[in-house]
């Protein structure tokens, strides 16, 4: 397999690894919800800010990490790739929910 | 405090500076090219447009609640390599599914479409009830789609399709190609949705301000899904169109075409910002981009200089568009 046919079939998890695990890192290293992570005019105080944010950005890590791991399945199955890609997905919204819930908006 | 002419006539230029660059470049590639400005190569302009702007006007929808689909691009390509594989020849050798005969046009067209809109549905779900940050939930399902798309067409490109498939981009009504109909009735129908409806207030409030809205009563989780599975419908559309255009697809077809959607909008004013934009901004932005790619082409432009002018362009549209915002604010 030639650089240009890996690249072909890995640039999109790639992509997604570097947008994920960028806005990751920048969450943990701020402490703060990032603007580009919420609507324009919503500025009601969050719950817990500084969780809010350490687990935000543990979770996009999370979802980047699936994302790398999604690269390397495609290579040996496509089925355990898309299987594992939706299971990261699924399990990255149910936590994320559960972190607005808990250290979110007020009101 | 009132503005003085000098300082409209400053805001004008900015705000308007990259729609006046590329008609300025128009207006010199008409001159010193006389096949330029031709009714044929208007038709082709005419032609690249009408399945950008069914793209961009599904995009649109999701840009006016200050939101994004980076999945716009894979989707296409689902839906171009479904209409693919339902609208092969019965004796093509290659063919996806052996001894099915072809089917019906307007039947493959709405398997199309639905299948995409169930993608977009799943994207608005998300993005509603769980609260995951549009670009996120796209993303995923940008990966998801891709994913999919590989397992189904098995990573093979599609071809050999019967000629009234390929004739959605041959053939002609009053002399207007059917691919051009298509765009115009979209557009009508988006603009009737848009203005007439009361999804179309929704998203424009939903744009302005979701927690206001959600108090005014709107039903905000609703009008998300059914924001995102219309845009997916429509760039299941899309990429039934650049099929037949093409005759042929692979995973790749639609590849970047999400994020030249977005710009297209943004220049012609439909704000990344949320709560603003029109049918005709997006009409006019698609317009624009297409001639602008046109005029670099018939100047010499090298073909890959020119995706550095279209990602400069991008990044001076959507920089105009938050300056607006924030000067507003």
């Amino acid at each position: 397999m030639t650089l240009n046919e890996i690249f072909d079939m890995t640039w999109i998890p790639i992509l997604a690894f570097a947008l994920s695990f960028c806005a990751g890192v920048h969450m943990l290293i701020i402490g703060k919800r990032p603007p580009y992570l919420k609507n324009k005019d919503d500025n009601r105080p969050l719950k817990n800010e500084a969780m809010y944010a350490k687990t935000g950005g543990r979770l996009l890590i999370y979802f980047a990490l699936g994302a790398a791991v999604m690269c390397g399945l495609l290579f040996f199955n496509l089925w355990m790739a898309l299987a594992e890609i939706v299971a990261v997905f699924l399990t990255f919204s149910v936590r994320w929910r559960e972190m607005e819930e808990k250290y979110g908006p007020i009101g | 405090m009132e503005k003085t002419t000098t300082k409209k006539m400053q805001d004008f230029l900015i705000n308007y500076g990259v729609i006046i660059i590329m008609f300025i470049l128009v207006i010199y590639t008409g001159i010193t090219h006389h096949n330029f400005l031709t009714i044929g190569n208007f038709n082709n302009i005419l032609l690249n447009m009408s399945s950008r702007l069914v793209i961009a006007l599904g995009i649109a929808g999701c840009v006016i609640t200050a939101g994004c689909d980076l999945s716009a691009g894979r989707i296409i390509g689902l839906g171009g390599c479904i209409a693919g594989t339902l609208l092969q020849k019965i004796d093509y050798s290659g063919k996806f599914y052996e001894g099915m005969p072809p089917m019906n046009i307007f039947v493959a067209l709405l398997i199309v479409m639905g299948v995409c809109g169930a993608c977009g549905a799943i994207s608005g779900f998300f993005i509603a009830y769980l609260s995951v940050p549009p670009f996120i939930a796209t993303l995923a399902m940008m990966e998801i789609v891709y994913g999919g798309n590989l397992i189904y067409t098995n990573a093979t490109p599609l071809g050999g399709y019967v000629d009234y498939y390929t004739a959605v981009s041959t053939g002609r009504f009053i002399g207007i190609n059917y691919q051009i109909w298509i765009a115009v009735i979209v557009a009508i129908v988006t603009w009737f949705i848009f203005n007439m409806t009361r999804h179309g207030k929704y998203m424009y409030a939903i744009g302005g301000n979701p927690q206001a809205a959600e108090v005014a009563g709107v039903p905000v989780r609703m009008t998300f899904i059914i924001i995102y599975a219309k845009a997916a419908a429509m760039y299941g559309l899309a990429g039934f169109m650049l099929g037949a255009r093409a005759g042929g697809a692979s995973v790749n077809l639609g590849l970047g075409y999400e994020m030249e959607a977005i710009a297209a909008c943004t220049i012609g004013g439909v704000s990344v910002t949320g709560g603003r934009g029109k049918v005709s901004s997006a009409v006019i932005g698609v317009a624009v981009f297409e001639l602008m790619k046109a005029a670099l082409q018939y100047l010499g432009v090298d073909a890959n200089a020119q995706w550095i002018a279209i990602g400069v362009i991008i990044f001076i549209a959507i920089s105009l568009d938050i300056r607006k915002y924030v000067v507003k604010k």
